[in-house]
């Protein structure tokens, strides 16, 4: 699975590889390892070295996008675990379905309400809440290397994009009231 | 991206929102979602008892496209018998509004909907059809 071009993102900032990752180290290892390929180190370098740095630098930008977020970095372990989400059965949970859509007629709303703004705030911590409790989930779920858990990690990723997309929705929001 | 003057109409003018009981035994309620886009589509279809959607309802979060696919369902799906329903296709809605490629799976979402409400209301009357709320992409 990994080969020099395409080194695993987690080896590659020197991180463990679970669900559960200390952000700040990961923002620390991610700091430290531009800080050392940073092209001004190679204005002097031969071109070869000077391709390798920046390839290195691109790699370590991508790694760091990819496992700072917490959707990509459930897609990418799905991925190393060799789970093609083609295969995965499309069919969300209607209930969380359902309270999606409650949640968005609820959004919609806000700006007809007194007080819009303590209202928004509160939708804001239910989905906060909602947000955290699927990360601890999914964090058990990678952490406990079962294969057949896979489908359920799959399903908890695609939770939290639709919970991403109210975040996004409510962000927009905001801006309008304020 | 520019939509076209159908999606447009359809989003300016979306038909048949709104929803009915759900717990209604002639009703038929599918639910989708896209979680790339994050969009969540409701469709429901009211059936007579000669086996025809006499009525449908739709509410859609999403684009434009998503809700214009929706919209445009509901009136394709009137008048039809669940049979008629099913073999609804995503790119009969994709090629009546034009919907560019990055759009096409805004009329997939639409097409697993109305298989979704159909299940649903043939779950309900005991008919031992599972349906597979699959389609091709």
């Amino acid at each position: 699975m990994q080969d020099r071009a395409h080194p695993n993102y987690f080896d590659l900032l020197d991180v463990p590889r679970r669900y559960d990752l200390e952000i700040e180290q990961l923002a620390e290892n991610y700091r430290r390892l531009q800080a050392q390929v940073h092209p001004d180190r190679f204005a002097q370098a031969d071109p070869a070295e000077r391709r390798a740095s920046m390839q290195l630098a691109t790699q370590a930008n991508d790694a760091y996008r990819t496992l700072k977020d917490p959707v990509s970095r459930g897609q990418y372990l799905l991925e190393l675990n060799g789970y093609d989400p083609a295969t995965a059965d499309r069919k969300m949970d209607t209930a969380f379905l359902e309270q999606q859509m409650t949640l968005r007629a609820n959004l919609e709303e806000i700006p007809q309400l007194s007080e819009p703004l303590d209202r928004l705030d509160q939708l804001r911590e239910q989905l906060a809440e909602q947000v955290k409790n699927r990360q601890l989930r999914l964090a058990d779920t990678f952490n406990s290397l079962d294969p057949a858990n896979l489908a359920q990690a799959s399903n908890l990723v695609r939770e939290l994009q639709f919970l991403d997309k109210l975040r996004q929705e409510a962000e927009e929001l905001e801006e309008q009231l304020l | 991206m520019a939509y076209s003057d159908k999606v447009l109409d359809h989003y300016n003018n979306p038909r048949n929102v709104g929803s009915f009981d759900k717990g209604d035994d002639s009703v038929g309620t599918g639910m989708v979602g896209a979680p790339a886009c994050g969009d969540v589509m409701k469709l429901q279809i009211k059936v007579n008892d000669d086996g025809v959607i006499e009525d449908a309802r739709f509410k859609t979060y999403g684009c434009g496209s998503a809700i214009a696919s929706s919209s445009l369902l509901t009136e394709l799906v009137k008048g039809k018998n669940l049979d008629q329903a099913t073999k609804i296709r995503n790119s009969d809605i994709a090629e009546e509004l034009a919907l560019p490629p990055v759009k096409i799976h805004c009329s997939v979402l639409a097409e697993d909907a109305i298989k979704a409400a159909i299940a649903d209301y043939r779950e309900k009357h005991g008919a031992t059809q599972p349906e597979a709320a699959v389609s091709q992409g």
